[in-house]
């Protein structure tokens, strides 16, 4: 289960290369262990084409927020509410410094020139207060599978996407943590980044964000109801025959390949990473044009190639 | 003639006890309000002599029906009475009011039974005469200083690092007389507990408790016709708090210090008994968890005027004001210092006369400059034959919201309405010799119930005045009480019926629905055997089970619990002792009171006592 979103990416892109539009939040610029919780009242975060709501409330004994923040809080081990900024993998997607915490149900909005296009997905994964809490439980919400380890519990995000205020035929919903194996050496909390495919909601100006657990009482969940995204991925607009012309020209071969693999492309490959099914980084690198695969295990993977404008990603077989 | 005016005083100053050792004869002085008592559950000495290390919690749940949610072995205490919540219960020490102001409710845990000499239950509303909270019912707690002197020392071990020991002095003459009691307990609360579909025994971590106090009275019989009284009390509790099952581990903490002192006045003038009272309630809690360091302090200032004139044999009229300041310093408030001023004026007309017996009260309130509703009782007692007694009771009754519901930030609501309702009750009680049987109806609406509930979108609980609940119930009390020059047998059976249901709700899914953590059916039973030197004493509870959520309801099972003491009095020349043999929880029943929270199983106390 843990792989299921990666193996339904694996599907769903099998060497299709789009134009996209990554939004990484690093142009926030924010010094590390810092965080935007809204309290400059502007109601939210304008993240290049995407902007994420956040509702602030402020008193002399503290802040209140709900919706989004922005951060770079690198705190992977303390427990309790006031490390609610820190994503489990201490950093942004892969080791980037800046990512977007969420509380609570909620959703973003994308700006008016890409309304209508697609969001093909983004990195999730949970913060260091939920996770904590989910794998020790606190004087609120149960450690999961409960007092005997047996509990079928489960946290899990729901992703649906709108369009001048029609709802999407689909959803996506991710699961933060499922223990709901008969065999409990299968339950998982997500503690790394993980892509979210969402290609399916299709066409959106808006997407919405709902939380489900098995940790509920008369108020709601008792979860702590947070998560980190990182690394938004936009399609480009498709919307005339120049766009289609100004796509990347890019080619990887051979593959499958039992060694290296070669990029052809018509710009220059500014940076590179390479991917396992779970997210896991397991190289790269940059300005190269050819990439060594022998000491890998055999496989699929994911290989994503940044150029100045555009960011591809391609599943690439090592045999 | 000194003696004749304590007894005047105090209405019932003199009198006797059974034959256990705190149970000497002798006089004692009683420091009390002077208001009408409607109705009279009494715990006496006795039963407290049997508890020796229980809290007030505890003897509640032993011998009253009063359900304690105790949040496990080494958490708080809260009582529910009559389908109400903690902060519907008002406790009183001698008359006073010791809730705490931020969170309107008392942790009956941190009270040692033994403290007190006298442990009163009134149940049903009874805001006309005793104020805020009064709405569920009203716990005394009252200390009797003895006339005489003498020392004892008690202690006690038990299982799981059970250690205490209470130290009591009282000494003084016809003008004077001082009592001190001096205890300290300890335990380590390291109980085994069993997890359904877990083979292995689960510990009880983290759960150290440490507890000290002293409580030192004086009386001075200044004139024929003036006395008084100076009481100070200090305790301080300090505890870890166990995890819940669902918790890996816990490292919370909690201290709690009180310190309380009153002086009391009284001064008897013809026909008419005034009393004056000053009193100054310190409580510091301190509380410690992952994300938490919560630091507060309230103080309590009470000043309070009251007389009682017996017009003639048929009339009686009591009358008093009471000014309250209360305030707190806490890190959760805007505010450093928050404060609030409550005024109260409050009278009474009493009229018997043959087989009727009636009692008119009303009290009307301010709190900071503003009226709360008044409140008016009205209760009527009436003998329909030699044996057979009818009590009907109507009152309206109210809780001022506390501190933390208006002032807690972020999400305290100053704009929160007083909770507010009319009680309803009717009794009949038949009495021959050697028993006596109560059947009580109950009915009572409370309108804007106070409810903390999320706020969508923002992050953070708010307080709201939410809805109406409607209580209603019955309860069944049958005591029997033999005594001969061999023996002594007393024997109490108790049932309750509450029903608690939201009538009025804006979340219809909650209308119709039991509250959380409110039995629908309680029992208990008592006997006690007393031979010779030889006493003993066994207590049987059975608590229903309990919702724990209304949406995808969730229960906890009901469970039944046995205490079982036996005791034994010496004396050799003018030393006396006694030893008390316990086992808590005989019949070793996996239970939880609170959901998570184990309670242990079965333990034991061993109390030693000696007296000279």
């Amino acid at each position: 289960m843990k792989n299921g979103t990666f193996i339904l990416f694996l599907f769903c892109f099998t060497s299709w290369a789009s134009a996209q539009k990554v939004i990484d939040f690093e142009n926030f610029n924010l010094p590390l262990d810092t965080f935007l919780n809204g309290s400059d009242l502007k109601g939210g975060f304008k993240a290049e084409e995407v902007f994420l709501p956040n509702r602030f409330t402020s008193s002399s004994f503290g802040d209140f927020w709900s919706g989004w923040s922005i951060s770079t809080m690198r705190d992977s081990v303390t427990s309790g509410f006031l490390n609610q900024y820190s994503a489990k993998p201490a950093s942004g997607f892969d080791g980037s410094t800046t990512y977007a915490v969420g509380f609570g149900n909620n959703g973003l909005k994308l700006s008016s020139n890409v309304e209508g296009n697609i969001v093909e997905g983004l990195y999730i994964t949970n913060n260091t207060y939920a996770f904590n809490s989910m794998r020790d439980g606190d004087a609120f919400a149960k450690r999961f599978g409960g007092e005997s380890g047996n509990d079928k519990d489960f946290f899990k995000i729901v992703v649906k996407g709108f369009l001048k205020g029609q709802l999407s035929p689909d959803s996506v919903e991710f699961f933060l943590a499922d223990f709901r194996f008969d065999d409990n050496s299968k339950d998982y909390i997500i503690n790394t980044w993980q892509y979210l495919d969402l290609t399916s909601l299709g066409s959106v100006d808006s997407l919405s964000f709902k939380f489900a657990s098995s940790d509920v009482g008369d108020f709601g969940i008792n979860t702590p109801l947070y998560i980190c995204i990182d690394q938004i991925i936009l399609s480009d607009a498709i919307s005339s025959a120049d766009t289609w012309n100004n796509q990347p020209s890019i080619r990887i071969y051979p593959n499958p390949s039992t060694e290296r693999v070669f990029i052809d492309a018509n710009e220059a490959i500014l940076t590179w990473q390479l991917f396992d099914l779970t997210g896991r980084l397991v190289k790269s690198g940059q300005n190269q044009r050819e990439i060594e695969l022998i000491e890998l295990n055999n496989g699929y993977y994911f290989l994503q190639l940044n150029q100045n404008k555009y960011t591809i990603t391609q599943k690439i077989l090592k045999q | 003639m000194r003696y004749l005016f304590w007894c005047f005083c105090t209405f019932y100053t003199t009198f006797s006890i059974a034959q256990t050792l705190d149970s000497i004869e002798l006089s004692t002085i009683e420091v009390s309000a002077l208001r009408y008592i409607p109705n009279k559950n009494q715990i006496d000495s006795t039963q407290i002599h049997f508890l020796p290390t229980a809290s007030l919690s505890e003897l509640l749940h032993q011998h009253t029906s009063v359900y304690i949610k105790s949040y496990g072995a080494n958490g708080i205490s809260t009582t529910s009475i009559r389908g109400g919540s903690a902060s519907h219960t008002l406790v009183l020490w001698n008359g006073l009011p010791i809730q705490n102001p931020m969170l309107g409710q008392v942790d009956l845990s941190v009270f040692p039974s033994h403290l007190f000499d006298e442990v009163r239950l009134d149940l049903g509303g009874n805001s006309a005469i005793w104020g805020s909270a009064a709405v569920g019912g009203v716990i005394h707690l009252n200390t009797q200083q003895q006339l005489g002197k003498s020392i004892q020392a008690r202690s006690t071990i038990g299982s799981f690092g059970l250690m205490a020991h209470q130290f009591k002095v009282q000494f003084g003459n016809p003008t004077f007389q001082t009592t001190i009691k001096i205890w300290q307990q300890q335990a380590e609360n390291n109980f085994p507990y069993t997890i359904i579909g877990v083979e292995e025994k689960k510990k009880q971590t983290h759960a150290n408790l440490q507890q000290w106090g002293i409580l030192q009275e004086n009386t001075w019989q200044i004139a024929p016709k003036w006395r008084i009284n100076w009481n100070n009390w200090y305790q301080t509790s300090d505890r870890q708090i166990p995890p819940t099952t669902t918790q890996r581990q816990s490292i919370a903490t909690q201290l709690d210090e009180s310190f309380r002192t009153n002086l009391n006045a009284k001064y008897a003038l013809n026909n008419t008994v005034l009393q004056a009272r000053a009193a100054l309630f310190f409580d510091r809690l301190n509380f410690f968890d992952v994300a938490v360091d919560s630091k507060s302090r309230t103080w309590s200032n009470i000043y309070e005027i009251e007389g009682k004139s017996y017009i003639s044999q048929r009339h009686t009229l009591t009358y008093g004001t009471n000014w309250t300041i209360l305030k707190a310093a806490t890190n959760g408030y805007v505010e450093p210092i928050t404060s609030q001023n409550r005024l109260a004026f409050f009278t009474g007309y009493q009229y018997q006369h043959e087989q009727w017996k009636t009692h008119l009260a009303i009290r009307q309130e301010l709190v900071d400059g503003s009226l709360v509703p008044i409140t008016p009782s009205l209760q009527v007692d009436y003998q329909l034959l030699r044996t057979l007694y009818l009590q009907g009771l109507i009152a309206r009754n109210y809780r001022i919201p506390t501190f933390n519901d208006l002032y807690w930030a972020v999400g305290g609501n100053p704009d929160l309405l007083p909770e507010l309702g009319w009680s309803e009750e009717i009794s009949l009680q038949w009495k021959p010799k050697l028993w006596d049987a109560r059947l009580t109806f109950f009915n009572r609406n409370l309108n804007n119930r106070i409810l903390w509930q999320p706020q969508p979108d923002r992050g953070f609980w708010s307080p709201e005045n939410v809805d109406q609940v409607w209580s209603r119930g019955l309860e069944m009390r049958w005591n029997f009480q033999q005594i001969t020059k061999h023996y002594t047998l007393k024997w109490t059976l108790g049932y309750d019926y509450v029903r608690s249901t939201v009538k009025e709700s804006k979340d219809a899914v909650l209308v119709g629905k039991q509250l959380i953590y409110t039995p629908e059916h309680q029992g208990f039973t008592s006997i006690f055997l007393k031979w010779k030197s030889l006493a003993f004493q066994y207590n049987h509870t059975y608590t229903d089970r309990v919702l724990l959520q209304v949406r995808n309801p969730r229960y906890l099972e009901s469970y039944q619990l046995g205490f079982a003491s036996l005791s034994y009095d010496w004396q050799i020349q003018k030393v006396k002792g006694n030893i008390i043999a316990k086992i808590n929880n005989c019949w070793d029943t996996d239970y939880r009171v609170i959901d998570r929270r184990p309670m242990p199983g079965r333990n034991y106390e061993c109390s030693f006592l000696i007296q000279i």
